[in-house]
């Protein structure tokens, strides 16, 4: 493996359970594990109760877990965006900057705040009281907090929840960019357009179990493909055997299978040539959605 | 020490900020005020009427005993006002979730509490040196000439200060086992009342149980206080001697009224220890204190 590739977050057969002598006992995790490589931009989806933030909370060293291994190779504190941005209210933009610069020993901090300020446009609003600020400052405020040290991991916890569409326009910005910079990121979220919008893999959760992690440039190479055919007698149709059916009309004209984009080509040949009379072909992306569709939803769509 | 330094100052800033300090400080003042005014009466009347020809050795002890009736009149509500804003150190930021996102940066989790405690011991001075000023200016403000030297005025204030820092310490205990902020007050305001209460009624209780068993053999005679310290019950007296006002004793040693030749009044107060055990009893208690909280604290999060 070499540098690039070089594995920064490895989650080993991690497992944690809530509750017991008094309350029902909860398996928030059960063996989980994935790893992250460096540079990585990794989303975590599941459904509510999943086990997305105890799994955060632990990889933070928040919560303890009861059996397994979580090993963050980086030699700075992980960069952490909590799912309620927390902040000393009271206190200005700048002073919770400073604080958190001053603490974790940032060369200039005053210089290194004020650039990150700018840099997540709260440039102007520095000396107010982050109580005054929007949920949306206060989230862009969280990860310039979370850069600040200039951390090689970044985790998020549902970071566009609560977010109005300009917020999460300019958060996936933001994220775009800092995934251009080398950060290794690791984010929960339910918003699997945004997921599939910024991340380069996808860990999907489901009941406190990781059921797959997929590439989503791989997600996005697989396609489904509709196929209407005029005459689709059983000779014609045996040119799309192997595929995977995902749908098929009640009168058998319309088939969707799904198929690498790079082989569309070449079936559509062999269709015509074995006499089918092709009258439409459309490819259909498959998404982060698509994927969460078949592996979480137990019934699909 | 740089770390430290970072965390007191954050420490001190959101302390100024909160909506309650000011009331604090108010709160000090004012009661400091009331107190020191009363004082300073007490001593104005005395000697605009005096009993007796007065001495400056009559007039000193007067202020003398001005001061201690001051500080006992200031000590009990200062306990209170210390055990809330202590409280509130530890569980305001668990409650926001601004400790636990500290704690993830994974640094040395002892100068968080090292730094919440020399905060609140700063208040604890504050809270010592207000009265004290205040009772000073009470009496010059009387027209009446200060007699008690600045010496013996701040060693004054040091049995104050261990009450305070010892209660100062306990809030912080109590912060560190709450997860929320109204639970530590709660709990603050019921130590409160359990402290004084069980203070008056130990010192009380255990008196007239030493009076009664001393009277049974002795009719007709004056109980001294070598005598009510041997009959003294040790229940109440190990009640005592973990309660924090019972370091006011101490203030009867450094104020030299404990006992000896004084032609203003018969004045022996009673008093268990010495000074010097008064003192180590009181640094023992913030010490104890202390050390419970950090651990309560170095616990927290850690399963």
């Amino acid at each position: 493996m070499n540098e690039e590739g070089a594995m920064v977050i490895s989650v080993t057969d991690v497992s944690k359970t809530f509750g017991g002598l008094i309350s029902k006992k909860i398996r928030a995790l059960d063996g989980v594990s994935f790893s992250l490589e460096r540079g990585e931009v990794c989303g975590l989806v599941g459904p509510n109760g999943a086990g997305k933030s105890t799994l955060i909370s632990i990889i933070m060293g928040a919560e303890a877990r009861d059996q397994g291994k979580v090993t963050v190779k980086s030699d700075k504190p992980v960069g952490f965006v909590p799912d309620r941005p927390m902040f000393y209210e009271d206190l200005t933009a700048m002073e919770n900057l400073m604080f958190f610069a001053q603490y974790n020993k940032v060369d200039a901090p005053m210089e290194s705040c004020t650039k990150l300020l700018t840099e997540f446009g709260l440039g102007g609003r520095g000396d107010e009281p982050v109580r005054n600020y929007s949920k949306g400052m206060k989230q862009r405020l969280a990860i310039a907090r979370a850069l600040l040290h200039g951390p090689d991991i970044l985790v998020m916890d549902e970071p566009f929840t609560g977010l109005d569409p300009t917020m999460v326009i300019e958060l996936r910005d933001s994220i775009k960019r800092l995934k251009g910079s080398g950060l290794t990121i690791l984010l929960s979220s339910h918003d699997l357009h945004e997921v599939n919008n910024i991340c380069d893999s996808v860990v999907f959760i489901k009941a406190g179990k990781v059921v797959n992690k997929e590439s989503v440039a791989e997600c996005h190479r697989t396609m489904d493909v509709q196929f209407t055919i005029l005459n689709p007698t059983p000779s014609i149709l045996s040119c799309l055997d192997g595929y995977a059916v995902i749908d098929r009309s009640d009168d058998g004209h319309t088939i969707v299978v799904k198929m690498e984009k790079d082989e569309v080509q070449a079936r559509l040949s062999e269709l015509v040539k074995a006499g089918g009379l092709v009258q439409e072909v459309r490819l259909l992306e498959r998404s982060v959605e698509d994927l969460y569709s078949e592996l979480i939803m137990e019934d699909g769509r | 020490m740089n770390e430290l330094f970072v965390l007191m100052k954050k420490d001190l800033r959101l302390l100024i900020s909160e909506s309650y300090f000011p009331i604090v400080i108010l709160a000090i003042v004012a009661l400091s005020g009331v107190a020191a005014f009363s004082a300073a009466t007490d001593y104005s009347f005395f000697i605009q009427d005096p009993p007796m020809t007065l001495s400056i050795a009559d007039k000193e002890l007067k202020q003398l005993m001005c001061l201690l009736d001051f500080w006992k009149m200031v000590i009990p509500i200062e306990v209170l006002i210390l055990l809330m804003v202590s409280s509130l150190t530890l569980s305001m930021e668990k409650e926001n979730g601004m400790l636990r996102f500290i704690l993830a940066y994974g640094k040395n989790r002892s100068l968080i509490f090292i730094s919440k405690s020399l905060v609140v011991a700063m208040v604890s001075l504050i809270a010592v040196l207000i009265p004290a000023l205040a009772f000073l200016l009470g009496i010059y403000t009387m027209g009446q000439e200060v007699l008690i030297d600045a010496g013996l005025m701040l060693a004054s204030a040091a049995f104050p200060l261990l009450i305070m820092l010892s209660v100062s310490m306990l809030g912080i205990l109590i912060s560190s086992l709450s997860k929320k902020r109204h639970t530590a007050v709660i709990i603050a305001v019921m130590a409160f009342l359990v402290i004084t209460g069980a203070y008056t009624s130990a010192l009380e209780g255990g008196m007239i149980d030493a009076s009664l068993e001393y009277h049974q053999e002795h009719i007709d005679q004056f109980m001294t206080n070598a005598d009510a310290r041997m009959l003294f019950p040790e229940d109440k007296k190990l009640m005592l001697l973990l309660n924090p006002l019972l370091m006011q004793e101490g203030l009867l040693h450094v104020l030299n009224l404990t006992g000896g030749e004084m032609n203003l009044a018969y004045v022996e107060a009673f008093a268990f220890y010495d000074e010097a055990t008064d003192a180590s009893i009181g640094i023992i208690m913030a010490s104890s204190l202390f050390l419970m909280g950090y651990v309560s604290f170095m616990r927290y999060g850690k399963r």
